[in-house]
């Protein structure tokens, strides 16, 4: 099995559409997914220009993080975090998985120009809206 | 000391993930009731915040919890040779001039104590938090660590 099976398995998996955009790619770090996943906690915040979302993911970082747009409405955050446990366990309240979370969102926001950190284990995205909708025109509305 | 087969951990793994939900529901909903009341609604939905996992590598213990958004000024982590504690804090604000659409991340002020299941050194363990993951590796004390035995025949010198 070659690496682009593989790559694309897990796209196909995590319902990764053809035709997307991905925000934030590292091509020399496919993600592989551990079979198991949870939900980061999200925040959603609006501005007039812009559309934030906040995502609390322990263990992401630039590399291990894939933001997706789709090209239409639905934001996906996938964070490979995963990782074999140091020892034997003794004591355990968190299984170890990926955090996977989809967001469905407006049509009017612009995927192509959207922008993501991440720091201290929480994903930042911001995505713009369309010229459009910040400055729509005004239609006067006159008598018949 | 625990130890459990693969499916007996992804039963307890549903099962802690029903809980979190259940942390989400106490943190999500208001309760009408002011003051005292309020606070220890909230409690009971931030009681096991972080979750922890607690490793044995033989010659440590290693911790690891779950802090999101939190730096080592946010932590504070307190050994004894029988016991830690981990307290900690973060506020959670909207961006500037933003209005707020949907919201589970909340503000955070919590405090946890373990007992651990043998002595450690609390001079000679480290904390570290790096990516909003907390590890602590706990020393075991020399006298709680595994020691191999030599087996000698009868007779031999």
């Amino acid at each position: 099995m070659g690496l682009d099976t593989i790559v694309q398995w897990t796209k196909s998996k995590l319902g990764f559409r053809d035709g997307g955009s991905e925000l934030a790619v590292v091509p020399q770090a496919p993600m592989y997914p551990s079979g198991r996943t949870a939900q980061p906690a999200l925040d959603v915040f609006e501005s007039r220009a812009e559309v934030t979302l906040v995502l609390d993911a322990p263990g992401a970082t630039p590399r291990n993080t894939r933001i997706t747009w789709d090209g239409v409405d639905t934001l996906t955050v996938y964070v490979q975090r995963a990782s074999p446990a140091p020892g034997e366990v003794v004591w355990w309240e968190q299984e170890a998985c990926d955090w996977f979370r989809q967001v469905a969102l407006g049509t009017d926001l612009d995927g192509a120009k959207a922008s993501s950190t991440v720091l201290d284990g929480v994903v930042t995205v911001v995505l713009p809206k369309r010229g459009r909708s910040a400055t729509g025109k005004l239609i006067p509305v006159r008598a018949g | 000391m625990l130890s459990r087969s693969n499916d007996l951990n992804h039963a307890l793994a549903m099962m802690l993930e029903a809980g979190r939900r259940m942390d989400h529901v106490w943190n999500d909903v208001e309760p009408p009731w002011p003051g005292m009341l309020r606070s220890a609604w909230r409690s009971l939905g931030a009681a096991s915040w972080p979750r922890v996992n607690l490793y044995d590598t033989g010659s440590t213990l290693v911790l690891r919890a779950d802090v999101p958004g939190l730096t080592h000024k946010d932590l504070s982590v307190t050994l004894d040779e029988h016991r830690v504690s981990i307290t900690g804090a973060r506020t959670v604000t909207a961006p500037a001039g933003h209005t707020v659409h949907h919201r589970e991340r909340g503000n955070i002020h919590f405090s946890r104590s373990l007992s651990l299941p043998c002595k450690i050194d609390p001079e000679a363990s480290t904390a570290a938090v790096q990516n909003g993951v907390l590890t602590l590796t706990l020393a075991k004390a020399p006298e709680a660590q595994q020691r191999q035995i030599t087996v000698r025949v009868r007779g031999d010198a």
